[in-house]
């Protein structure tokens, strides 16, 4: 089954790369490391957590590749890895449509879901991410992810970041109950050194509900961690 | 450096003495490749040609046949075109239109009369290389004499210098507009507000911006020039020599890839004679707003035995250039401090027709309803609103019919004397004869910021039909800013009459800058056939798509092979837009 997905996800993105224009004028490529950063919580182990974006396109379309990914220092094994592959295309002046692929090899049992979404710059500059997924069970479950850059000065900049996780259905295997699955808050303070390089220091809390938090707790993790992360953002 | 007497003797002497040979004298081998300089930052990678930065200035003499050898060194196709000169399609230089471009190796011979006399430029219409130091002046002297005298001349090319490849720079815009824009509003100058405006006044002003999603500080896209005067720096600090007494005639061009610049000498008037190389009723001004690839010649008159500086600051404030007129070398004046940069206003905003919706916003600002109003307003009479009062700040007095009343861009000379405005521009001998117009074009000014895609009537140029003309045609084209930029606005191969109110003195032009929010109409003789480029002549903005191919059929008939026929439906579409009203 996971071989399945992957094979999949990797055909999906190899058809829409091959479907691009071959003149390649006003095309670009983008790479962006949003998190890479350690995270020291008081009841929880370290977490090393990576979050990217990979990008090819121009105004008609993108293709994206985005990367999130924790890894436990203390079990020296990665908790949560999630790909995906998207085809992405202007809707509106400040609004992207996208298709496309998830496949999250952590936790086990891996799940693959076709996700289709919107992404853009909502009014008061705020950098919004809709998904709608259908695991390959026919689970459906969203995602809403907004953040929002405030300037303290030209260089410091504080960003409040909301991520939301909803399910429609139960998946207990991968410690998903129906409803409000999971909320993390965090606030970010970064220094751009260049726009590219910039290092962070930052709090999240992160809250699993109901029986999503029970069925994590069941497995022995934690329903509520607050933690304080360290990190640098890179971008190309 | 040179003196006007010298060449008028050289030149007898060559007419006398070498007449067999007079050609050689129009002739000149250009190689374009890429040569180390030198800035105060240290050296540089840049395009050359002939090795220098800028380019060699070209001298030719009106009316005679001009025969350019262009030989691109580069490992990428290059090309040179002649900026402002009327000449055959095929000998324009913009690639993709009726040239092909020089391929790595190959070398273009150019040959065309010299129909004009004046002031122009010349640089590469490729891949954005003009940002990387492609560009030079171009001096015609003219067949006649010219209404004014002056004892001894300078060329001075501005431009504005960035150490990234200029594909890099698209790039971070594409994916970051405010990318290098670090004049952006911070949370702490809430704190730090104008006498007057209160806390929530300043929020709330910042909420609407914010809501449209739109940045007051946008004032250039590109921040981290370096900003040059004949290739140095404000700390190399080019110098040019003037006898006290003596009145120096200052051939301005704007060579710059992005940036707009305001140019003045403290302690000296400039007297304005030649606009884009054509002669201007003099127009004596404290300062002037040089676009991006316009020309100005100007005539200072320095009596003292002392050294001026001469400042050009992009409209951005983001630097500034500074050179020397001085009697003897090594002599220097005081650099006046860098003046603070302008704000946009809701005022600038007012053309932006994408956010129709803008009256919902209402928050008790006035100037909402104003914005409200769309492009619409920028038609009206510009007294009429002046009395709108817009601005949440007490008015300046300031007026130029060339910017919404109220906008933030309004410029101000530096010892608050006069400026230089479109209005002033009137011709000394008309190019063209006043005559009934057979067709009006409006030209939306268009794009959107956030994914920093620029356009012309809505469609980027890979996507938009031609504009098509016949030969013998007149045009009258109305551009309609809807954007916060201010674009110069450059018709390849046939000039533009401005409208400014000056009857049949209005002036020809190659450039024409619409300021945001504003609506700026020009005459067009169609009298060039061939392929022509039409575009913005911010580079950024052209290679994002504000472009569009102008294709002029000839008078007896023919359709042009190139291009599409004239029955295509998306052209109706575009001349249904292009109709007026």
């Amino acid at each position: 089954m996971r071989n399945r997905s992957a094979i999949a996800s990797v055909a999906m993105i190899a058809i829409l790369g091959l479907s691009a224009p071959a003149k390649a004028t006003g095309l670009f490529f983008n790479a962006d490391l949003e998190r890479f950063e350690h995270r020291f919580a008081r009841n929880a182990g370290d977490i090393i957590a990576l979050e990217g974006t990979v990008s090819y396109g121009g105004d008609k379309w993108k293709l994206l590749g985005l990367l999130e990914a924790e890894y436990a220092r203390d079990k020296s094994a990665w908790e949560n890895v999630e790909l995906q592959g998207r085809w992405s295309m202007p809707v509106a002046t400040f609004w992207d449509a996208y298709g496309g692929i998830r496949h999250d090899t952590r936790p086990h049992p891996a799940r693959s879901y076709l996700v289709t979404g919107l992404s853009g710059l909502a009014p008061y500059f705020i950098e919004t991410d809709a998904s709608l997924f259908v695991s390959e069970k026919g689970h459906v479950s969203a995602r809403l992810e907004v953040e929002k850059d405030l300037l303290i000065t030209q260089r410091l900049v504080f960003q409040p970041v909301l991520k939301v996780d909803l399910a429609g259905r139960d998946d207990e295997p991968i410690n998903v109950a129906s409803g409000f699955v999971a909320t993390e808050v965090g606030l970010r303070l970064r220094y751009e050194i260049t726009r590219d390089f910039a290092p962070y220091i930052g709090v999240n809390y992160e809250r699993k509900w109901a029986d999503s938090g029970r069925l994590a707790v069941d497995h022995g993790e934690k329903d509520e961690v607050v933690s304080l992360h360290v990190g640098l953002k890179l971008s190309y | 450096m040179y003196t006007s007497k010298h060449t008028r003797l050289s030149l007898a002497l060559a007419f006398f003495m070498f007449l067999p040979s007079l050609a050689a004298a129009n002739n000149y081998h250009l190689t374009i490749g890429e040569t180390t300089i030198t800035l105060s930052s240290g050296p540089k990678k840049a395009m050359t040609i002939n090795g220098t930065l800028p380019a060699p200035t070209l001298r030719f003499k009106e009316g005679e046949e001009l025969v350019i050898k262009v030989t691109n060194t580069l490992d990428a196709v290059s090309s040179v075109h002649w900026h402002g000169l009327i000449l055959p399609s095929t000998q324009d230089g913009a690639p993709g239109f009726s040239y092909k471009g020089i391929e790595p190796g190959e070398t273009f011979t150019y040959r065309f009369p010299a129909k004009q006399a004046g002031t122009y430029w010349y640089h590469s219409h490729s891949a954005m290389q003009e940002q990387k130091g492609l560009y030079g002046a171009i001096i015609i002297e003219p067949k006649d004499k010219e209404p004014f005298h002056y004892n001894r001349q300078h060329t001075v090319v501005l431009s504005d210098w960035h150490d990234a490849r200029p594909e890099r720079i698209l790039a971070n815009l594409k994916r970051r507009p405010d990318y290098y824009n670090f004049q952006q509003e911070t949370v702490l100058d809430l704190f730090d507000r104008e006498a007057g405006e209160s806390f929530g006044d300043a929020v709330k002003e910042r909420m609407a911006w914010g809501e449209m999603r739109m940045m007051k500080t946008d004032i250039a896209d590109v921040s981290g020039h370096d900003f040059l005067i004949n290739g140095m720096d404000a700390e190399q600090n080019w110098t040019a020599l003037f006898t006290p007494g003596e009145r120096v005639r200052l051939r301005l061009v704007n060579a710059s890839a992005m940036s707009f610049m305001d140019v003045y000498i403290p302690g000296l008037k400039m007297t304005v004679v030649q606009a884009d190389g054509n002669n201007i009723q003099p127009v004596t001004v404290d300062e002037l707003r040089i676009a991006v690839a316009e020309t100005y010649d100007v005539i200072i008159h320095p009596k003292e035995d002392r050294a001026y500086t001469l400042m050009a600051e992009p409209m951005g404030r983001t630097g500034h250039a500074r050179a020397t007129l001085a009697p003897r070398h090594g002599m220097t004046a005081d650099v006046p401090a860098r003046r603070p940069r302008p704000k946009l206003t809701m005022a600038d905003m007012a053309g932006h027709a994408g956010h129709a919706d803008h009256a919902a916003m209402g928050h008790d600002m006035k100037e909402m309803d104003h914005a409200a109003m769309g492009h619409d307003m920028a038609k009206m009479d510009h007294m009429d609103h002046a009395a709108m009062g817009h601005d949440m700040k007490p008015m300046a007095p300031k007026q130029d019919a060339f910017y919404a009343p109220n906008s933030g861009l309004i410029p101000t000379a530096y010892n608050g004397g006069k400026f230089l405005s479109y209005s002033d521009l009137k011709a000394v001998r008309p190019v063209y004869d006043e005559r009934p117009v057979d067709r009006e074009v409006t030209v939306r000014l268009t794009g959107n910021m956030e994914r920093y895609i620029w356009s012309m009537n809505g469609e980027t140029f890979d996507d938009a039909e031609p504009f098509r003309f016949r030969e013998g045609e007149r045009i009258r084209f109305t551009f309609v800013n809807e954007t916060m930029m201010t674009h110069p606005m450059h018709l390849h191969g046939m000039w533009m009459i401005l409208d400014n109110g000056q009857g049949k003195y209005r002036p020809a032009k190659h450039v024409i800058q619409v300021a945001p929010a504003m609506t700026v109409s020009a005459e067009v003789e169609i009298d060039a056939t061939g392929h022509w480029p039409f575009h913005c002549h911010l580079v950024y903005h052209m290679h994002s798509g504000m472009m569009r191919r102008v294709i002029v059929e000839p008078a007896n008939g023919e359709v042009s092979p190139a291009a599409p026929a004239p029955t295509h439906p998306a052209m109706h579409h575009q001349m249904h837009m292009g109709s007026g009203q």
